[in-house]
């Protein structure tokens, strides 16, 4: 490629392909300047011949080399030295003791509980073939582990998809906006969560396509909208029907797409449309009748729509549903007929689930199929009341738990039970991490993983239609490694290494290989090679594939058509037509008496989740856990902007700072998801709210069903949380002496400085 | 649970705390010092630069800016030699005098060879292209450096194209070079050319000038394009000078059915123009900006902007963020610091957004509107 060789590094360096490995639907393709001499990384930079990432890095990805070369790195295996729990304290060991601290540890529970007593835990800390699914499958799957549902995140919205159309997704917004006359971010704000659809809806609104955002949230995505509708949160799907049955009721619906592509849609418009007539959608969404008929006259005529879903829709208790509702809308306006018009959440279904999984993951290895399964979203009351999936009591209990690629302590919701039950005395924790998160504070041993410029990986993005080749480019820092290292290191140690089978010595490169390049079990590898993923980093999949023309060869459902009606939806019990139900602590919920508030906790601009929390630039960005506020609300309880606040529920508390948000709904707060506990006054994140309570269908968790009260904090609490931000007396004055290099001044002068400066906090 | 954790931790194995200073890198610094100095004509000076590491990186086409001792601000200078002809560790600029210039008048002011340098980059994205179509270039005034630059490279890579190049001058004591570019041409590639014209608005009707006459874009128009010499959907253009000089000569080309992807250009600003601007209604806050800030503090992380008391119209007063109590993205915007800006715009053209122009009104929106 021209322009990657166009660009040029110092003599003794050199220049690698990168692929991001974050858990964002943009997947970026880097490129990586080494000095050779020293072997270190000294610049990460966008590949300006990817056609997503376009030369540029979002805010994180351009600091990572401050997030590999970081002081809270785990670099070498630890050890716990006295009681688990914040302030834990460790000791470092070496590999050999720790591998085998764990082996026996697993060795002992088999023998003495069963396999099932060992829980892996583990989720998208990174999202390459190789360190999110692979060789650990195959150690587990070997032993016999306990399954996990890994549905933490997207599975409400997948399954909806997968309902209605199977595998099969909708344009990439990338390919989309070159076309679109109308573009709807719904519950998308891709300018902190996807920021390089942002630039292609800029030219498209350049060109004249309309922008319209919906969001209960104002954020800097509604604010580049050409019009922001703010439905009440939970109550999207009473205003996709509503809409549908506006344009239904206008004869502006296809009826011949309806006819030919789709099933159920006789009744839908017939009996199930009726009952969202425009008064009562506007009475529970909060919408203005005359908005919900502009916005669906809007999306009946525009020539080119597409619909670009995002994940927040899907933590509602409610939201299996209404991602259903969202997704079926370009059946009604025969939107799907243009290439790049349709909805999506992305392209995730069909850019993941069509590896060859079953050669990747080994499940022949054992008979792991039939062993117990724990939700992740349940992992508190896995731990702290011994509940399985299936309600039923776990036993034997998890006496064993392994934590990869995630941090339950933050993540999880319900998380004052997921720290009970990780306080348990008769509980291993082991944890293989990048950093120091606040599930070590619970380990007994702690693994160092390394960062995607320390291995290699294949990537495949959720957000548009590439796959990326990831190969080192520097040393494993300290003694860390890689998470197919690790298990290629357990399985040797558990004794799992058999002679002709290379389940557990296959290389990444023979995994890659031999596994993913398999066009036969995966259409959107037709063409795609291993060179061209080496040469340029990243590849085009196949989404122009034969295979994948839903509309002439049929959709891949039961009915080879898209199931607006879906009779497996109504096996499990559910309504099989998209329809809107009150959400559990919701809106709508009785509960909101004594807790008024339903708090969001949704993606924060300067993290990807729990990653980047530890670069010191983000994190000087985004120091505290803020609560955005409707202005009533916040006049109501006497809050005031930069006010530490208390939020709580029957389930605990937690302390953000006030950002009162002129526009904002009332009844309605948002905070940041995952924020690091430590870093949190009160030493907890707003999970501590949320409960275990799983989505109508899809098994997801209901972060965003949670209602709660809002009060300031009192000034005791106020004070300590300041005076931690400021690092106390002693912080204090080794600032103020960096800062004031050339001033001379007692430590008791400061001190008086700090008083007076800050009243109330230091004296 | 909430006691504990507000006491602190006691043992700094069990969690590192990060610092918590802003940083951020992409620009390379490196130190040098002034090895020579000479005249090209009685307003432009050759400046050598040595510097300590051999750092060969960039782009004929790109600058780096340079800051001497006892000058406050650095400023952007272009490359005036291809990178690879340059020998190990130097850089070759050509700095014109600029009437109450900072820099200007230091350099004047007396023989400043030896001095130290400080450069950083290299930065900008003008260069030359990929195409294999005729290349048109354009310069007026020191914006000789970053053409001469890009056709070194092109003679060095031995392109298979034709070069038209023509210089902008008032007068013939403005004219400088003429024997480098004699050089190019003899080893340009055999089967195309390169072709020099210097073209001169104020020589006196008089002199003994028989070379071409008036503004270089006008005669660029009617003797290459108006003739049909050149086909515009066969070329791509290069300018590189005063900002009025490019505007006129991109108005003619673009005129003449030039599109704008095959014209490229480095307009030398300088104290004078205006400093850039961060929509920050178009702002993502992805920080590609701040990758590439020649200086500290051009760029800042600002929490609260607001009309600045007794400044002129729209000047606006900024408080920077706080690294230890940030309220996140609310109130954080990044904005250009006028006192600071050197006038590189390097922001401006790295930036994904499109959020960042010399024309934007500051406008302190920011997503939290604070409540009386």
């Amino acid at each position: 490629m021209t322009e990657v060789s166009k660009i040029k590094v110092p003599e003794g360096h050199s220049l690698h392909h990168v692929c991001c490995p974050h858990d964002c639907p943009d997947t970026c393709s880097m490129l990586v300047t080494r000095d050779d001499s020293t072997g270190r990384a000294v610049r990460v930079q966008g590949d300006p011949t990817h056609p997503v990432t376009r030369g540029y890095l979002c805010n994180k990805v351009n600091h990572y080399l401050d997030l590999v070369y970081n002081d809270n790195r785990v670099l070498y295996p630890h050890r716990r030295v006295g009681p688990k729990g914040p302030g834990a304290k460790f000791e470092r060991i070496g590999w050999d003791e720790a591998l085998d601290l764990v082996a026996d540890n697993f060795k002992q529970v088999i023998a003495e509980h069963g396999s099932e007593a060992v829980q892996p835990y583990s989720y998208s800390g990174t999202l390459g073939m190789l360190g999110y699914w692979a060789m650990d499958q195959r150690f587990w799957n070997k032993m016999e582990a306990a399954r996990l549902e890994q549905s933490i995140c997207i599975y409400a919205a997948m399954w909806a998809g997968i309902h209605t159309y199977g595998v099969a997704n909708g344009p990439a917004i990338h390919d989309a906006a070159k076309e679109a006359d109308l573009i709807v971010l719904w519950g998308a704000n891709l300018v902190s969560t996807g920021v390089h659809a942002i630039p292609f809806i800029r030219e498209a609104q350049e060109r004249g396509a309309t922008l319209v955002v919906i969001d209960p949230r104002m954020t800097r995505t509604t604010m580049m909208a050409d019009w922001h509708i703010q439905p009440k949160p939970g109550t999207d799907a009473a205003l996709a029907l509503g809409v549908m049955k506006i344009i239904v009721d206008e004869g502006l619906h296809d009826e011949a797409f309806l006819r030919e592509q789709t099933l159920g849609w006789e009744d839908f418009i017939a009996k199930k449309l009726p009952e969202y007539p425009v008064d009562r959608v506007s009475k529970i969404t909060g919408v203005p009748e005359a908005d919900i008929r502009k916005f669906a006259m809007m999306y009946a005529k525009a020539e080119n729509s597409f619909i670009r879903a995002n994940y927040g829709l899907n933590r509602h208790q409610n939201s299996g549903q209404t991602c259903r509702a969202i997704l079926v809308m370009p059946c009604i306006t025969g939107a799907w007929r243009n290439p790049t018009g349709g909805a999506a959440f992305g392209t995730l279904e069909e850019m993941w689930l069509q590896f060859n999984l079953p050669k990747l993951q080994r499940p022949d290895l054992g008979n792991r199929a039939e062993k117990r399964v724990v939700n992740m979203v349940q992992i508190g009351r896995a731990l702290a009341d011994d509940i399985g999936a299936d309600e039923q009591p776990l036993d034997p209990p998890i006496k064993s738990l392994f934590v990869y690629n995630s941090d339950p302590a933050n993540c999880a919701p319900n998380s004052g039970n997921v720290r009970r039950g990780l306080m348990r005395d008769d509980l291993f924790v082991a944890v293989h991490d990048t950093f120091w998160t606040d599930t070590c504070n619970y380990a007994d041993v702690v693994l160092p993983a390394d960062t995607q410029l320390e291995r290699m990986d294949l990537h495949a993005a959720y957000g548009h239609w590439h796959f990326n080749l990831n190969k080192p480019v520097i040393e494993p820092l300290g003694e860390s490694c890689c998470n197919t290292d690790l298990f290629r290191r357990l399985a040797q140690k558990m004794g799992y290494v058999e002679e002709g089978d290379n389940a557990f010595t296959q290389t990444d490169e023979e995994m890659i290989r031999d596994i993913l390049f398999d066009d036969e079990v995966n259409p959107l590898m037709e063409g795609v090679t291993y060179e061209e993923l080496v040469k340029n980093g990243w590849a085009r999949a196949s989404d122009n594939s034969k295979r994948r023309d839903f509309l002439r060869n049929g959709w891949p459902t039961a009915s080879k058509k898209i199931e607006i009606f879906s009779q497996t939806l109504a096996d499990e019990g559910q309504d099989p037509m998209p329809t809107y139900n009150p959400e559990v602590e919701g809106q709508e919920d009785p509960k909101r008496k004594d807790y008024p508030i339903q708090v969001l906790s949704s993606a924060a601009h300067y993290f990807i989740g729990d990653s980047f929390q530890s670069v010191p630039r983000l994190q000087a960005m985004m120091s505290r856990p803020t609560v955005e506020m409707s202005v009533s609300d916040a006049r109501e309880r006497g809050i005031e902007d930069g006010d530490l606040v208390r939020l709580f529920n029957d389930r605990g508390e937690t302390y953000c700072y006030a950002v009162v948000i002129d526009g904002l709904l009332e009844g309605v707060c948002a905070t940041q998801k995952q924020f690091k506990g430590s870093n949190t006054p009160g030493g907890i994140n707003v999970n501590v709210l949320n409960s275990e309570m799983l989505t109508d269908f899809g098994m997801s968790p209901t972060f965003y069903s949670c209602l709660a009260q809002i009060e300031k904090a009192d000034p005791d609490t106020t004070k300590k949380a300041r005076l931690k931000e400021l690092g106390g007396a002693e912080g204090y004055i080794a600032a103020w002496r960096n800062k004031n290099k050339d001033a001379e001044a007692t430590d008791e002068q400061i001190l008086e400085h700090a008083k007076q400066e800050h009243p109330g906090v230091f004296n | 649970m909430a006691q504990e954790i507000f006491e602190g931790r006691q043992d700094p194995l069990a969690l590192p705390r990060p610092n918590r200073e802003i940083q951020t890198l992409r620009v390379g610094f490196q130190e040098g010092r002034i090895k020579s100095i000479r005249n090209l004509t009685y307003d432009t000076y050759e400046v050598v630069v040595q510097c300590d590491e051999d750092r060969r990186i960039g782009e004929a086409g790109q600058f780096w800016t340079l800051r001497v001792p006892g000058i406050r601000k650095p400023r952007p200078y272009s490359f005036a030699r291809a990178p690879e002809s340059e020998t190990a560790g130097e850089h070759t600029f050509f700095i014109r005098l600029v009437p109450g210039g900072e820099l200007s008048d230091w350099l004047a002011a007396e023989d400043r060879s030896g001095e130290s340098v400080t450069l950083s980059g290299p930065l900008g994205t003008f260069g030359l292209d990929p195409s294999e179509e005729d290349m048109v270039c354009i310069a007026g005034g020191s914006g000789m450096s970053a053409v001469f630059a890009v056709i070194e490279h092109a003679a060095n890579q031995q392109v298979p194209r034709n070069c038209y190049f023509f210089y902008g001058a008032r007068t013939q004591k403005d004219l400088y070079l003429e024997d480098e570019i004699k050089a190019l041409q003899e080893r340009w590639h055999p089967d195309f050319k390169l072709e020099f014209t210097q073209v001169l608005n104020e020589e006196p009707e008089d002199s003994d000038w028989s070379g071409a006459r008036g503004l270089v874009t006008d005669y660029f128009k009617s003797e290459y394009l108006d003739t049909g010499k050149l086909d515009v959907n066969r070329i791509k253009a290069y300018f590189c000078g005063p900002p009025p000089m490019i505007d006129a000569g991109i108005a003619v080309l673009k005129g003449a059915g030039l599109p704008d992807e095959s014209i490229f250009y480095d307009k030398f600003e300088d104290a004078r123009s205006p400093v850039p601007v961060i929509d920050n209604a178009k702002c993502v806050l992805c920080d590609e900006c701040l990758m590439v800030k020649p200086v500290e503090n051009c760029i800042v992380e600002a929490s609260r902007l607001r009309q600045a008391n007794g400044g002129s119209a729209g000047s606006m007063d900024f408080e920077k963020v706080d690294p230890g109590a940030t309220a996140g993205l609310y109130y954080n915007t990044l904005y250009i610091n006028e006192k600071e800006c050197i006038r590189c715009y390097a922001c401006v053209e790295i930036c994904p957004a499109k959020a960042i122009a010399p024309d934007f009104a500051p406008e302190p929106t920011t997503l939290a509107k604070v409540v009386e």
